[in-house]
């Protein structure tokens, strides 16, 4: 069993990865989540008032790997609390809805959010959601993809509601967070060896640039 | 088992007087009603009985046929007394784990209870009749739960939205209603005020459509389109006239209560099944939809306007709610508080919604009635015995809680098992709070205000 930084004490899981979900009210965060974690889309759902929680494990590169996901409110009133969130998470999903222009138009401010609260290297996704409402669609994949490209992140279109691509993009999510992880352990095995002498320190040094 | 519940509530004037041995009047009343393990608890909110006393009194009126001489004690808790002395971790029984009652009476103790019922029923309904109702006598004994015929004008009177003299009421209401109808008109026809929305208020009002259509999902009365326009209009309405506040979301939940108890006025609606849209919803006439709509939004506005810190930007009201939670617990449950601490547990992750929507997305709706008439009733019960509201409900199921590791405490308090809540379950909850922020609330010092207001 590896001993990274991030482990807790708990024996049932290799890693522990905290994720946050954030963007515009009703875009569809919960939806996405409740699709991820549990499997069911409900038209019975409230609205988010702060912060909300699930948790899923799932198996990677013969690892298992908890997720403890945080999905936040998207109202901007509630930003003095969701941003709180963003300086613990591994990585942040950031999800517009394909068919609500303004919420794609916002996704500059979200990421402006994560600049100043999360940690530096933080692993992050673009989400375009609802992609099975494609006559009210407002936003188009091309679109979608010259923001993220423009924004050096990731990014794919799901719908909560007939599941597509909600799988992949958690677990894509999940890998690159694994990739930074493996990448901050060889940094420091590296650092640690550096001090022992008779080791060649030259050896290799991985970046230590974005993973995502 | 009522009889039970109001000693582990209220005390017992027997138990109270024998505090460390059970005395010979007690076996017997242990046998008639076997609560012997319930004496410590007993005692316990026997320290706190000065406090309790007005509406001891009065719990023995509502739980009790028997009568019970008054308690004497009414200054024996001294604002100086510190909480040591009051020995507040007896206050709370941690040994127990907490199952709710539910609805579990038996025929007998129903029979019982069926007729303090019918007693309070009559009292509320001799109240109500008078030209000028008292309204002091009214709020004290709306504390105790108002019975479900009465509670909608009851409501409207406590809230201080319905004048409680008969011959000035009507003409006030209607003055409000007027109003409200002018904020609609103006706001949903006046096409010149509709062009002038500014960016943040059609923002706001973006909102409030895609709340509208998921407020209090479980219940199917709440789709009901002529239900759903109604709300949006109240929303918005409010939203537009507190500029510096604005509508924030939660604020739909608030609103969610006054719309079913006002509308029972009109139309038999069904509790058991969880309010369904009744039929013949449609056919009540426009002007009483309208009343109905009228009444919500200035009954929900009175109560925003107690707690409008909690919606304002930063929300300093929840933060100092949330810190005070904090301190009750350390004091009462400092082992619970610990272990919050060691799994790096915080109010926040939970409580928010909890001191944000009142509650109302924790309970069933009728479990919500039940702790509005008292929230309503008590002049600080928005503002100050909710926040207690919150802690006795965090500390109910400490023994739980104390078993479990941070992932499951987050799950636990963000789906509470309270569908099987009783109105007993919710009176003893209200009780501890009560004992709690009595002694808190008396003994300055103990609660900190909060100084820092910076969530980061």
């Amino acid at each position: 069993m590896n001993n990274t930084p991030y482990q807790e004490q708990s024996q049932e899981y290799d890693h522990l990865f905290k994720l946050v979900l954030i963007g515009n009210s009703g875009v569809g965060k919960s939806c996405m989540l409740m699709r991820y974690a549990e499997n069911t889309f409900t038209q019975n759902f409230y609205n988010t008032i702060g912060v909300d929680f699930k948790i899923k494990t799932i198996n990677l590169q013969g690892k298992q790997i908890k997720l403890q996901i945080w999905d936040t409110a998207g109202q901007d009133r509630f930003k003095t609390i969701t941003t709180n969130y963003y300086r613990g998470a591994h990585g942040i999903v950031v999800v517009y809805d394909v068919t609500d222009r303004l919420s794609f138009e916002n996704v500059k401010t979200w990421m402006s959010e994560i600049e100043k609260y999360a940690q530096e290297n933080v692993c992050k996704l673009l989400i375009g959601n609802k992609s099975d409402l494609s006559d009210k669609r407002t936003v188009s994949t091309e679109e979608g993809q010259q923001l993220a490209s423009s924004l050096k992140i990731k990014f794919i279109e799901t719908s909560a509601k007939n599941s597509n691509n909600i799988d992949s993009a958690f677990e894509s999510m999940a890998q690159d967070v694994l990739i930074r992880i493996s990448d901050i352990k060889t940094q420091q095995d590296n650092e640690r060896r550096r001090l022992k002498p008779g080791v060649n320190v030259n050896e290799q040094k991985s970046s230590s640039e974005g993973c995502c | 088992m009522l009889q039970k519940l109001r000693n582990r509530i209220f005390g017992d004037e027997n138990i109270n007087h024998n505090h460390s041995q059970s005395s010979s009047q007690d076996s017997q009343k242990d046998k008639a009603s076997p609560q012997s393990n319930k004496n410590s608890q007993s005692q316990k909110i026997n320290n706190t009985k000065g406090v309790l006393e007005e509406h001891t009194g009065a719990a023995n009126d509502r739980l009790s046929s028997k009568n019970h001489p008054k308690l004497k004690y009414k200054h024996s808790l001294k604002v100086e007394d510190s909480l040591d002395k009051i020995n507040i971790h007896r206050v709370y029984n941690k040994k127990e784990d907490f199952t709710p009652i539910g609805q579990s009476i038996t025929n007998n103790q129903y029979q019982n209870h069926q007729e303090q019922e019918d007693q309070i029923f009559t009292q509320f309904g001799k109240m109500l009749n008078e030209n000028i109702i008292d309204y002091r006598t009214l709020k004290t004994k709306s504390w105790k739960g108002i019975p479900a015929v009465y509670r909608a004008v009851v409501w409207k009177i406590i809230l201080d939205y319905m004048p409680p003299n008969r011959e000035l009421a009507e003409e006030q209401m209607n003055k409000m209603r007027n109003e409200y109808q002018s904020y609609v008109q103006s706001y949903f026809e006046n096409e010149t005020v509709r062009q002038n929305f500014s960016k943040t208020e059609l923002n706001m009002i973006k909102v409030v459509d895609t709340d509208v259509p998921r407020t209090q999902p479980l219940y199917e009365i709440y789709k009901a389109p002529v239900i759903q326009n109604m709300l949006k209009r109240i929303l918005v309405v409010w939203g537009l006239r507190h500029p510096a506040c604005g509508y924030v979301q939660g604020i739909n939940e608030i609103a969610t209560p006054f719309i079913l108890v006002f509308l029972s006025q009109y139309i038999q609606l069904d509790s058991k099944l969880n309010y369904p849209i009744p039929e013949g919803l449609d056919n009540i006439s426009e002007q009483v939809m309208q009343e109905i709509e009228a009444d919500t939004y200035w009954c929900m506005a009175k109560i925003l306007d107690k707690i409008q810190d909690n919606y304002t930007n930063g929300q300093p009201g929840i933060k100092r709610s949330l810190d005070k939670i904090g301190q009750i617990v350390q004091k009462i449950d400092p082992a619970l508080a610990n272990h919050f601490k060691n799994e790096r547990v915080e109010y926040v992750q939970f409580s928010f919604r909890w001191i944000l929507c009142l509650l109302i997305r924790e309970f069933p709706i009728q479990q919500v009635f039940r702790i509005f008439d008292t929230y309503l009733a008590d002049d600080k019960g928005f503002a100050v015995l909710h926040v207690y509201m919150c802690a006795a409900l965090i500390l109910k199921y400490s023994k739980k809680i104390q078993k479990m590791k941070f992932n499951d405490i987050i799950l636990f308090f963000q789906n509470l098992p309270t569908q099987n809540w009783s109105d007993e379950d919710i009176e003893m909850l209200l009780a501890e709070a009560f004992v709690y922020m009595s002694l808190f609330e008396q003994t300055q010092g103990h609660i900190k205000p909060t100084v820092n207001f910076s969530w980061h």
